[in-house]
């Protein structure tokens, strides 16, 4: 269990790396690094007592959990959407009904199941043990629904989570997601190779790791536009789904993947006798 | 060792390689049967209750934005294979090829 400071420290020097790496220089955030880990440590040894505990609660002194407990009793504590710094406190049964109103919705994305807790856990065991998935150290759980709130739409709506830290299942979704950004490269290069066969000069697929990427493309873009184009202003445009992760067919998504898993590996087979995918591990 | 991934011949490559224990090696078929099991048993609990989440992915899982992104990127490049067929491209891919998406 890592302390604050720690954690802290750890998300930065993975973040600080990432940006180095992109930029192509080392050393230039370290500055930056430095003090914002100094800040972090005069308000940390300011506002709580911090220690290392071996649950994964964070030990505050005791008044402190106390008035939490008692706030727990009649609210619940969230966070607000796109702004996770700041917590809210939800009237509980105000917060019960609205999970339960989406349990429940119309779209029909949950069903109740019959099985027990024991049971479903018992067979991810099992399943992890014969894969050689790691289990999870504070004992197996199931994901469970949460709910945040978006206070940047009028009107003021919930957002529903399915958290899957720490279930049973994490580990194998951390390490299929390890192999797909393995197989990206080879996917982008299905695209590349399809749009140059229709002579469209294309340097990678639609695409992006993140949004910094976006710098990138606005670059390629400019490039590409004649003398004459650039006298005229370009029109920028972004588009977002209003759902997406709930909306996807399950059983059409297992089709296609199955699909692009097939040809992904076929053609690594093809051009380079390649069969086995080895993979390091995300933190 | 300093990959974030490698492609390999045959299994026997491993022993080349230390710490094995951060690293995984699967073929085609392991990762479908893995990705099937993970959507199979979107289990989730509230309360005293057990859900099976039956349309959509959970938005918390690691994977779910490769999956999102994937998933489309079939659809779009089916798409695109059926533009080239029917020789209707040109004008239209040009557009598309300034498209860009993350997650």
């Amino acid at each position: 269990m890592l302390s604050i400071e720690e954690a802290i420290d750890k998300g930065l020097k993975k973040f600080v790396n990432k940006q180095e790496e992109l930029l192509g220089v080392q050393g230039i955030l370290s500055e930056w690094k430095a003090k914002v880990l100094l800040f972090v440590q005069k308000r940390t040894r300011a506002s709580f007592v911090v220690q290392t505990s071996s649950d994964s609660s964070l030990s505050v002194p005791l008044g402190d959990l106390d008035h939490l407990k008692i706030l727990q009793q009649s609210f619940v504590i969230t966070y607000m959407d796109k702004c996770c710094n700041n917590f809210l406190f939800v009237c509980k049964k105000f917060y019960v009904s609205s999970v339960f109103s989406e349990l429940n919705s119309p779209v029909g994305a949950y069903e109740v199941s019959n099985l027990a807790q024991s049971v479903i856990l018992k067979s991810h065991l099992s399943f992890n043990k014969a894969h050689n998935f790691k289990g999870v150290k504070c004992g197996p759980r199931l994901l469970f629904l949460c709910a945040v709130w978006k206070f940047h739409k009028n009107p003021i709506k919930p957002r529903f989570i399915c958290a899957a830290s720490s279930s049973s299942l994490t580990d194998v979704s951390k390490w299929l997601c390890s192999f797909f950004k393995a197989m990206f490269p080879t996917v982008n290069d299905f695209w590349v190779s399809k749009l140059k066969k229709a002579d469209v000069p294309c340097d990678s697929s639609w695409i992006l790791n993140d949004s910094t990427g976006v710098v990138e493309v606005i670059i390629n873009l400019n490039r590409s536009r004649s003398e004459i184009d650039k006298a005229s202003p370009l029109l920028l445009q972004s588009f977002d789904f209003s759902t997406l992760y709930t909306k996807i067919d399950l059983l059409d998504l297992k089709a296609h993947m199955r699909v692009l898993i097939n040809i992904v590996f076929n053609r690594m087979l093809k051009l380079h006798c390649f069969k086995f995918l080895m993979v390091q591990k995300q933190l | 060792m300093n990959f974030r991934f490698l492609w390999l011949k045959n299994k026997a490559e491993i022993n080349l390689f230390e710490n094995l224990h951060s690293f995984k090696v699967a073929e085609a078929s392991d990762l479908i049967s893995w990705l099937d099991f993970l959507l199979d048993n979107l289990f989730l609990c509230f309360g005293q209750g057990v859900y099976r989440q039956c349309i959509g992915v959970p938005m918390g899982t690691n994977c779910a934005v490769y999956l999102a992104n994937f998933y489309l990127f079939t659809y779009e490049f089916d798409f695109i294979k059926c533009l080239l067929k029917s020789n209707t491209c040109p004008v239209v891919l040009h557009s598309l090829s300034l498209v860009r998406v993350c997650g």
